[in-house]
């Protein structure tokens, strides 16, 4: 009988740590998907703790993109839901330009930056949930690159802040994000965030190759008739476990760096 | 120590509860619903295109502002009032200068405007240098200096009777400091103009 008493109090015990566990999972890094369309392939142009914007509270930042011109106008959506804390449809905001901050539970803040003036589509304090278009990726703000004549530093920055118990912010690694960990500049990487969509990317294997990015981006490349270097033209990808290596035409993230907030 | 039957059934009743609670509210907790968003969008915004005569961007049907720059600048337009001019090449700026158009603020509001707009991100670390009041084509305006995030910026906003605009100069190899030629470029340019009077 006391055996059996033990037993139950351990199973109980257990479930107990299992959900504050999973809350915590549910809260912070297993729930951030990728901050655009599923099915759609950015490359990451700018990666984590790369100066001179890299660093500080935006040490896990990514700056994502795809060729030429590609990415400009396209949504960016929400990679957890939460509430807006701020929605700035104009401004330099710190270099950032247009962009929305999302508060998430459990006291994340995620950035979503340098989109186009007057596309955000949510409001402040309004809520979102994962996969809602929260604007159209642009290039306000401090940016810089070559890819994209029009549209010079076309890129979303994403990042994941930690609201520290003093008030001031801090860099937040959020991996996995859409179930891709080790994410690498030069890489790319399919998003799988769609509106209704559950859990992270399929990393036990896929058609194309395990859990990983399509070998060609999901849209076409387009090389621009300059011969600038920046994001795009011709350099390969270098296949790894988390990106698949990227067609001749495809982009990849510049040796100058590519540099942007 | 020693338990009678009764207790242990009340602690197996207790713990079995709390087990299943813990279950449901882990399953619960875990259950998210989705707002679909919509997926396209059209683009609205022009390239960028040769600054080689006066440029002129309504901000509204009340007032807006014209640009006359030099040859090799170019000029970015969105779908707002909002542009981006980039002294000589967009692929190689020596400095970028994006200007925002805001609706108008009181006189007595201005300096309390600044300070909420260069502060409205509210993970900025904002230290103000200085603030000096001067004039953009006649209009007041005030220059601000300090560090976002650590990093040097100036910031100007003039101000007209319909709108406050925000012009900030940006440039990735020396910070703003190195845009300091370029934003007196820019600012000699702009003209405030009214659609009423045209």
């Amino acid at each position: 009988m006391r055996k059996k008493i033990y037993a139950m109090g351990a199973a109980a015990g257990f479930a107990i740590i299992f959900f504050f566990a999973s809350s915590r999972t549910e809260a912070y890094a297993d729930n951030f998907k990728l901050p655009y369309a599923a099915g759609q392939s950015f490359v990451v142009a700018q990666g984590y703790d790369s100066p001179p914007t890299h660093v500080g509270k935006d040490e896990y930042a990514l700056d994502l993109t795809e060729n030429g011109c590609d990415a400009y106008g396209k949504a960016a959506v929400a990679a957890a839901g939460g509430r807006v804390m701020l929605a700035a449809e104009e401004g330099y905001n710190g270099g950032y330009g247009t962009e929305a901050l999302i508060v998430s539970d459990g006291g994340l803040v995620e950035r979503y930056a340098h989109l186009i003036p007057g596309t955000i589509d949510v409001g402040d304090e309004s809520y979102v949930t994962q996969g809602e278009v929260l604007g159209r990726i642009g290039d306000t703000g401090l940016v810089a690159g070559t890819a994209c004549a029009a549209h010079p530093g076309t890129h979303i920055h994403f990042a994941v802040d930690r609201i520290m118990p003093d008030g001031t912010y801090a860099a937040y690694d959020a991996e996995p994000i859409s179930g891709y960990v080790d994410i690498t500049e030069g890489h790319w990487y399919l998003s799988d965030n769609a509106p209704g969509a559950v859990g992270g990317n399929n990393r036990g294997g896929s058609e194309e190759s395990p859990g990983i990015a399509p070998s060609t981006p999901s849209s076409t490349p387009s090389v621009p008739s300059s011969s600038a270097p920046g994001l795009v033209l011709g350099a390969s990808v270098e296949a790894t476990g988390t990106a698949a290596t990227s067609s001749p035409a495809a982009a990849s993230s510049s040796d100058d760096g590519e540099p942007c907030l | 120590m020693r338990m009678n039957i009764k207790n242990h059934k009340t602690l197996t009743v207790v713990l079995s509860a709390v087990a299943i609670v813990a279950v449901a509210c882990g399953v619960l907790y875990s259950y998210r619903t989705f707002v679909a968003g919509s997926a396209e969008f059209s683009a609205t915004a022009t390239s960028t295109a040769n600054a080689s005569e006066t440029m002129t961007v309504f901000a509204d049907d009340a007032e807006g502002y014209s640009l006359s720059l030099p040859d090799d600048w170019h000029i970015e337009e969105n779908a707002t009032s909002s542009i981006a001019a980039y002294s000589s090449s967009p692929s190689a700026p020596e400095c970028k200068i994006s200007l925002s158009a805001f609706p108008a603020v009181a006189d007595d509001d201005r300096a309390s405007w600044i300070a909420a707009t260069i502060g409205a991100d509210p993970t900025l670390a904002v230290k103000e240098d200085s603030s000096e009041e001067v004039s953009v084509d006649g209009a007041p305006a005030v220059r601000w200096s300090g560090t976002i995030d650590g990093a040097p910026a100036t910031l100007v906003y003039a101000f007209s009777d319909a709108h406050a605009y925000e012009i900030a100069p940006s440039s990735m190899d020396g910070g703003a400091s190195s845009c300091a030629d370029a934003l007196d470029v820019f600012l000699n340019g702009i003209t405030f103009t009214s659609s009423v009077l045209q």
